[in-house]
């Protein structure tokens, strides 16, 4: 055994200190990102929790005590102050919603596309699966983050044991994180394990079982969209897993292809690597192109969902596709992961884009503030500094716990 | 066991805003331009002095017998108590806000003072005392009735037999339950309904209610 290596059920893992564990390059990037989050949840949790929103009772209640607090409440609340308002009547769903699709169907979609090669028993998946994977998990707990942000009443969570809603596509999400999680923690298990024989044997069936699983997840991620009808733009949109399935699996092999260079400057495969990821990349872009041309994704012809649009085609299919064609694949990366991010926001924030409000056929209704000239053709409420905030430190999330799990680990070091 | 819903004689609204003034104290809903169990929509339109118009739209949660809020919550938080009223249990909302991407009436809010999602609840406490809601009780022009579909003496039941009516979204099919009564005056008429609405008499459309109402009994809670 290697000097500096402890074993423990069949892996190996690195005696680290702390400061190599915790003050390296790599972290110190999550701890920027991380740091930069902190801002923005503590803007949201004490808007949330500790700001001051008043009923008419309260009021009554307060008589003379904390005038001056109730005085402002009252202000920002009947001015409308956007900057107060974390949830838009109008836009329920927003940037977290964005940005958990964005990492959870890119990391989940990099694992199937792992499980795909070691299913097809190619080279590279053999040096690369367990590094991938590991990152592909790593990306999945970044979008968990956006969520559980976005849930801004997580504490009753627990009623979602208590009372089991099978029919609701969002409760199904919680039965299948507690499979989903473990389980691609045990295929990273038997990629790295010592338990050579062991993991021959079971190779196979849990490829299968992990492939079953990820269809499955992508299957209740687009009926969590589907299920809302009056929501046209992800109701009528075509086999919406599938396309999940595509988009996220672009994303994630973008982020192998910045994982490939930032990381893996000195390892004799990455060549071979960037070569698969650059064919699968080019695949995945024609797929996606054509996806898009029947989707309807591009039909919402007005400001700033044009610009969301022809960003994503121009920066995330296009400009990579040819930068590919002369193995840039890291620039290319970038570029894919900068064009499906805003392809997602496109997505969520499409589909709020049709006002709820044009009930009798009228066009859009005003109320509450008479503001009759301030409703506009589509719905788009851009989202608080709070939130974008969070939504970087996701991505830090995302890299610490790659990081962590490398170093001690060291999965990028592991052929199987 | 009663069925409640409400009729809308909306040519009847002049925008006074009683109403919302009524349900929020009611109902103790957080003050606020954007926090409202109800309210009055409003559209303008035509260019010239001639063809101006401005329509009131009153409205509130539709509270449907196949509500689509009840189906997506993912802790059973939004649920039908007696009468068929949707409700949001506030100890039991996470606000994951799937119900207001469900909702295609736009009939929820989330209310920060109570840290919940919140939407209208037809007064279901006041209607045991009272007999009505607030917004009808306060409506100056008589725009909202309230009752039981059910019964066939009640005033809405009545009303509902005598004059057409419509419902919003029908093609979203979610048996919505307030029902707007079509005006009396033909210009108006053209004027506030766009085209493509469908109109309905009691007795053909009731017996679809009655239907799809008796398959969600079961799950109307105790109130």
């Amino acid at each position: 055994m290697e000097r500096g290596i402890k074993e423990c059920c069949g892996l190996n893992f690195k005696s680290v200190s702390f400061k190599e564990l915790f003050l390296n390059k790599t972290m110190f990037v999550a701890y920027i990102l991380l740091a930069i989050g902190l801002v923005g949840w503590f803007e949201l949790f004490s808007l949330r929790f500790g700001h001051e929103f008043v009923n008419t009772t309260d009021l009554v209640e307060a008589g003379g005590n904390h005038a001056a607090m109730m005085a402002e409440a009252l202000k920002e609340q009947i001015f409308n102050m956007h900057h107060i308002e974390e949830v838009p009547r109008q836009e329920p769903w927003g940037i977290f919603v964005a940005q958990y699709t964005y990492l959870l169907y890119g990391g989940s979609a990099l694992i199937v596309l792992v499980a795909l090669a070691e299913l097809a028993g190619l080279h590279i998946a053999h040096k690369a699966s367990a590094a991938l994977m590991t990152l592909g998990i790593s990306l999945v707990f970044g979008g968990l983050i956006s969520i559980a942000t976005d849930l801004a009443n997580l504490i009753n969570a627990y009623w979602m044991i208590l009372n089991p809603q099978p029919q609701s596509g969002m409760w199904m999400m919680m039965p299948l994180y507690i499979v989903y999680i473990p389980f691609t923690f045990i295929e990273i298990y038997f990629l790295m394990t010592n338990k050579r024989d062991l993991a021959k044997k079971l190779a196979l069936p849990l490829v299968l079982i992990g492939l079953g699983i990820d269809m499955a997840e992508f299957y209740i991620q687009g009926l969590l969209f589907q299920l809302n009808d009056a929501r046209h733009l992800w109701v009528d949109f075509p086999t919406l897993w599938i396309y999940f399935l595509l988009t996220g699996a672009l994303s994630g092999v973008a982020f192998a292809m910045i994982y490939s260079g930032l990381a893996l400057k000195d390892k004799p495969w990455k060549a071979e690597l960037n070569e698969t990821l650059k064919k699968v990349a080019m695949v995945l872009i024609v797929l996606v192109g054509i996806y898009e041309t029947i989707s309807g994704l591009g039909s919402i012809g007005e400001a700033p969902f044009t610009t969301m649009f022809w960003g994503y085609i121009i920066v995330g299919l296009v400009l990579p596709l040819g930068l590919l064609a002369v193995n840039q694949n890291f620039l290319a990366g970038i570029l894919i992961a900068i064009g499906t991010f805003a392809a997602r926001e496109l997505f969520v924030y499409g589909g709020n884009a049709e006002p709820m409000t044009n009930r009798f056929g009228m066009g859009p209704e005003a109320f509450s503030t008479y503001n009759v000239a301030e409703i506009e053709k589509v719905v788009y409420e851009a989202p608080h500094t709070m939130e974008v905030m969070v939504i970087i430190a996701c991505f830090g999330v995302g890299i610490a716990i790659f990081k962590l799990l490398d170093t001690l680990l060291d999965v990028s070091n592991q052929p199987h | 066991m009663a069925n409640y819903a409400m009729a809308l004689e909306y040519q009847n609204c002049i925008d006074c805003r009683a109403c919302e003034v009524a349900c929020k104290d009611e109902n103790g809903v957080m003050i606020g331009a954007d926090k409202q169990r109800i309210w009055v929509g409003v559209v303008e339109g035509g260019k010239t002095l001639a063809d101006m118009f401005v329509n009131f739209y009153p409205s509130q949660c539709n509270h449907c017998v196949d509500a689509p809020c009840v189906t997506v919550c993912p802790t059973g938080a939004s649920h039908f108590v007696e009468g068929g009223i949707v409700k949001v249990d506030y100890d039991m909302c996470i606000i994951c806000k799937g119900c207001m991407e469900a909702c295609p009436y736009e009939a929820r809010f989330v209310d920060e003072t109570r840290h919940s999602v919140d939407k209208c609840t037809f007064c279901d406490g006041r209607i045991q005392e009272y007999g009505t809601t607030a917004c009808s009780a306060t409506c100056p022009t008589k725009v909202r009735t309230f009752g039981d579909i059910d019964d066939a003496n009640s005033e809405i039941r009545k009303t509902l037999e005598s004059r057409e009516f419509f419902v919003l979204k029908e093609n979203e099919d979610t048996m919505p339950k307030l029902f707007y009564l079509v005006p009396e005056d033909e210009q108006f008429r053209k004027r506030t309904m766009g085209e493509g609405i469908k109109l309905h008499t009691w007795d053909k459309i009731s017996k679809k209610y009655q239907e799809a109402t008796a398959k969600r009994r079961e799950e109307w809670k105790e109130a």
